[in-house]
Formats: C-alpha cells, sequence, structure tokens
C-alpha cells in the first residue's frame, strides 16, 4: 500500500498539555516539514493521539501556505509592527488577530471550541499556543510567567524576569540541562496540593524546553535583579505581586480578565515565599540555590510523586527516550501476578534494538478522560494489530525482567499474561528507578 | 469638586495596601495603607472636606496635614487616570 500523498484538508492532531491545560488542535493542511518541526517542539507535552474526553480547549488550525521569501525575519518584524496582535476577551469568547493568524474561540459547557488559520511557520504557531494557553490557564488558577523556571531536588523555583534580566543566563549555568522547565516562560497552577511550577515548550535563547509534563512543588519566587553579589531578599507579598504582575504573560485587557490574573496574582505571591534573587552572571547554580536554601521552606527530604498519573507516565516516556532503557516496577494490583516478588521490568523506547513483530510485549500509554485516569498498558503484538499500541502512545518494548540486580530473558509468564487479559492497566505504576 | 474611582478598574486590597491595574495603559499601582483607606472612600463620590474629615477621625494627625496629604493624593491619582472627577455638589 503507498503512502498517500498530504492534501489540502489532511488533518494532523495534536493535543498538548501545558500547565495542566489540555489543548487539542487539528492541524488542517499543515506541510510534513512543518509537521516535523512540531513535533520535534512540542512532542514533550503531546498526548497520545487519541480522544479525550473533555480537552479545555479544542482548535481546528487551517494552515496557511508560507509566501516566499520564507520566513524573512525583517519582513515578518515589518508586518507585525504593521499588523501587531490584537486579543480580544469577552465574557467566553476569545479573538486573536495578528497579520499571520487569526484565531476564535467560544466557551461551551467544560470547554472551548472554534476554529481559525496561521501561517505554517513556527513563530505564528507558537504565538497562537503562547496567547490561547496564557488567556485560559487564569481560568483554572493558574499563569503564564515570563521567567525561568528551575528543578532543584524535589521543588521547583521561579525566577520572573523581564528581557535582559539574565533567564537565559541562569538556565545555561544550570548543571543538568533537564532541570531547566524553561528559560523564557514557565506555567504555575494551583492544584490540591498548593502552588506547582510546569514547564513549557516556550523557550528563549536556551533554545529548549522542559523535558516532560512534570509539576514541581512551588516553593520560591525569586525576582531576577543583576547586582555584584549573590544575595536573597526577602520581600513582601505586596511587593511581590507587584513585580509578579510586570511579568504575568496576559494579552486580554478586559476587565473581567484583568481582575481574575490579579486574583491569581495575589493568591500565589501570598502563598509562596517571594525574594528579590539578586545575582551575579557568573554565579554557579550552587551558590544560587545556597543562598537560597533558607527561603525554600522545610528540606524536602520524600521523593515528592508527581500531581498525577499523566505526569508520571510523560516523566517515564522522556526519560526513557533520555536513557534509551528504564528499568521499573509496576505497583498496581493487576502487575502482581505477572512479576514475582523482587522483579522489575526493563523496556526499550521504538527505534532501540530489533523492529517490533508479532509477539512482543509492549507498553503503552492509554490517556483517560482526566489526567488521574491515564494508565500505561501491557499488550502482546500480534500479526494481526493494526497499531501497534492498540489506541494509545507506543512507548516502549519490554525487553528483560530484572531480579536482584540481574537481567534476565523475558519470562513467558509476562507474555502469557499480557495475551490472557489484554490491557494490565498499572496505576499507580512506577517506582522510579535511575533518574 | 468631587472625586470618584474609575470603577471600571480592577483592584485587590491586601492586608494593608491595595494593588490597582489599569488595563489601558498596563500600568499597575500599589496604594500604601493611607492611599488604600482613601481609595476605599472614594467608592462614592467625595470632596477634599468630606475625605479629609473622614481620614482625621481615624489618623491622629493635624487637619491642614491630612488635607495637603489627600490633595497631593488625588492630584496624583487623577494624573494617572484612576480618578473621576465631577463638578459641584
Amino acid at each position: 500500500m503507498s503512502a498517500r500523498p498530504p492534501s489540502s484538508s489532511s488533518s494532523e492532531k495534536l493535543t498538548l498539555s501545558i500547565g495542566g491545560l489540555v489543548g487539542e488542535l487539528a492541524l488542517v493542511g499543515a506541510p510534513p516539514v512543518f509537521l516535523e518541526q512540531v513535533r520535534a517542539r512540542y512532542g514533550a507535552f503531546a498526548l497520545p493521539a487519541v480522544g479525550h474526553a473533555a480537552p479545555d480547549f479544542v482548535l481546528r488550525l487551517k494552515l496557511d501556505p508560507l509566501p516566499p521569501p520564507v520566513g524573512s525575519p525583517g519582513k515578518r518584524l515589518a508586518e507585525t509592527e504593521a499588523r501587531p496582535l490584537e486579543v480580544t476577551v469577552r465574557g467566553n469568547a476569545v479573538s486573536v488577530q495578528r497579520w499571520d493568524l487569526g484565531v476564535r474561540l467560544r466557551g461551551r459547557g467544560a470547554g472551548y471550541r472554534g476554529e481559525g488559520h496561521c501561517e505554517a511557520s513556527p513563530f505564528a504557531l507558537d504565538c497562537v499556543l503562547r496567547v490561547l494557553f496564557a488567556t485560559l490557564l487564569p481560568r483554572v488558577g493558574g499563569m503564564l510567567i515570563h521567567g525561568c523556571g528551575l528543578r532543584h531536588a524535589a521543588v521547583g523555583v521561579i525566577f520572573p524576569g523581564v528581557s535582559g534580566s539574565g533567564k537565559t543566563t541562569l538556565a545555561r549555568k544550570a548543571p543538568d540541562a533537564d532541570d531547566v522547565l524553561s528559560d523564557e516562560i514557565v506555567a504555575v497552577r494551583r492544584l490540591d496540593d498548593g502552588w506547582r511550577v510546569f514547564g513549557t515548550p516556550f523557550w528563549g535563547d536556551f533554545a529548549r524546553g522542559g523535558i516532560s509534563m512534570r509539576s514541581w512543588p512551588l516553593r520560591a519566587v525569586g525576582f531576577l535583579h543583576q547586582a555584584r553579589e549573590v544575595a536573597m531578599t526577602p520581600i513582601t507579598s505586596s511587593d511581590a505581586t507587584l513585580r509578579l504582575l510586570g511579568c504575568f504573560l496576559a494579552f486580554a485587557t478586559d476587565r473581567a480578565s484583568v481582575e481574575r490574573n490579579l486574583a491569581v496574582a495575589v493568591q500565589l505571591c501570598a502563598e509562596v515565599r517571594s525574594v528579590e534573587a539578586s545575582l551575579t552572571r557568573a554565579a554557579p547554580t550552587a551558590a544560587v540555590f545556597r543562598k537560597l536554601g533558607p527561603h525554600l521552606g522545610p528540606e524536602v527530604t520524600r521523593k515528592v510523586p508527581p500531581a498525577n498519573a499523566r505526569e508520571l507516565i510523560s516523566e517515564f516516556r522522556a526519560l526513557l527516550r533520555k536513557q534509551q532503557s528504564y528499568t521499573f516496577r509496576p505497583r498496581a494490583g493487576g502487575a502482581e501476578g505477572w512479576l514475582k516478588s523482587g522483579e522489575a521490568l526493563a523496556v526499550e523506547p521504538p527505534g532501540v534494538g530489533a523492529p517490533l513483530s508479532p509477539g512482543d510485549i509492549i507498553l503503552a500509554w492509554i490517556p483517560g478522560a482526566s489526567p488521574d485516569e491515564d494508565a500505561l498498558a501491557c499488550r502482546r503484538l500480534t500479526a494481526a494489530t493494526a497499531r501497534a499500541a492498540g489506541g494509545g502512545e507506543l512507548l516502549g518494548r519490554v525487553t528483560l525482567v530484572c531480579r536482584d540486580g540481574k537481567r534476565q530473558p523475558l519470562p513467558g509468564r509476562v507474555g502469557d499474561l499480557a495475551r490472557s487479559f489484554g490491557p494490565l492497566v498499572a496505576l499507580p505504576m512506577l517506582k522510579m528507578a535511575g533518574r | 469638586m468631587t472625586w470618584k474611582r474609575d470603577p471600571g478598574l480592577p483592584f485587590q486590597t491586601l492586608e494593608e495596601e491595595t494593588i490597582v491595574v489599569d488595563p489601558r495603559t498596563r500600568e499597575v499601582h500599589l496604594l500604601n495603607d493611607t492611599a488604600a483607606r482613601v481609595w476605599e472612600l472614594l467608592a462614592s463620590a467625595q470632596s477634599v472636606d468630606a475625605l479629609t474629615a473622614a481620614l482625621g477621625e481615624e489618623y491622629d494627625a493635624p487637619a491642614d496635614e491630612l488635607r495637603a496629604g489627600v490633595e497631593e493624593l488625588l492630584a496624583g491619582l487623577s494624573e494617572k487616570g484612576l480618578l473621576l472627577g465631577a463638578e459641584g455638589r
């Protein structure tokens, strides 16, 4: 069977979770090269392309062909100055217009639906996504902030700052780039257990964003200030609110939106410690956190679990791709029958080892209606299986069982049970090993 | 002359201070405790005399000092476009 060439009406579904807010995009008429760029940039925040019960917004976006010369920066700048971004919010209606894009969303029931168009350029799509997530996140108690976000041990810290304040410098100094949640825009949101900070795919000069949907407890907000020596000076919540509003990524200027944004900022600054983070360009990350330590609250001695199953599986996917193999112990009831005490599974991602073939045992990410209902399923691949992941996203192939630190061939009982019982949902299923 | 705060401006009162946002100019204003009290009183139209009298009952300060402070504050708020003014009354 030959592959069909993409037509102008072909649609590619892209479901993103940023700050826990889920947006489902149908990209219509997107050129293959553009889709590759999109997958590379937003892949860490993409959910498996199967139906969700209730995404927060659904957008059908028609991609306009790029006029020659393709993406000339000078031309784009001139066009943007002539016809700048306009965001209008009236009640539950959101309109986003710029010379290279136009989107309208309307709130219906539990979510927003709409359609629009944008130039098939990464700049235009990124603008649409930034505006929509920035506009809708405050409606669920979150926000996007101009700032550098860093994971430190099991907690997160954000360093808001305007352009030139040192966000990218701070990100570049992080010993592990995977600890950088973003050097430009981070998402924060209040969940049941308090404020959390999320990575985003919206990056600056650091040229990479967060590696997964995983969030971390937000322990401190450090407003960047270039100085001659490193110091952390506590500031009042009202001062923090004032500074935070200057870094709040907000486009709508209607009263309801501004009131909502203000309320979110006030609550965050009342509940999270804020300091003025005086930094030098040369100060190593360790020195920054040594000074910041007393402001981070009680030391976290236990591993902080992900906020929900979706975050957990997303982080598993990121680590599996990074390490090219992963060993874990399923902990759900369904797993107990096919693993003996002390045994763990070894998994390798697609593309590693031999091509998948019938008989292989695979792990797939099956998204649920809510983040807590996402599941990891174990299946035996058959010749008749049209889609290897059975409606979810193929994460990897189970290759070995580990016992007492030794790797052993995959015993038949694992495969037999995967065949007999179908999906063995394991939630929460990972005892993280290797992070 | 009476003054009233612009009812279209979102604001949040914290413990003692008040933050006022002006979406038109994208400016954010932080009012200290005394200014926050005046902002609260400006929910309805107020003259300088009325504001001075109201503050006189709450703050231990000479009337002329309070009046000068009120006038300076109203001028500042007005200059920033946060107030609606009306002649008469």
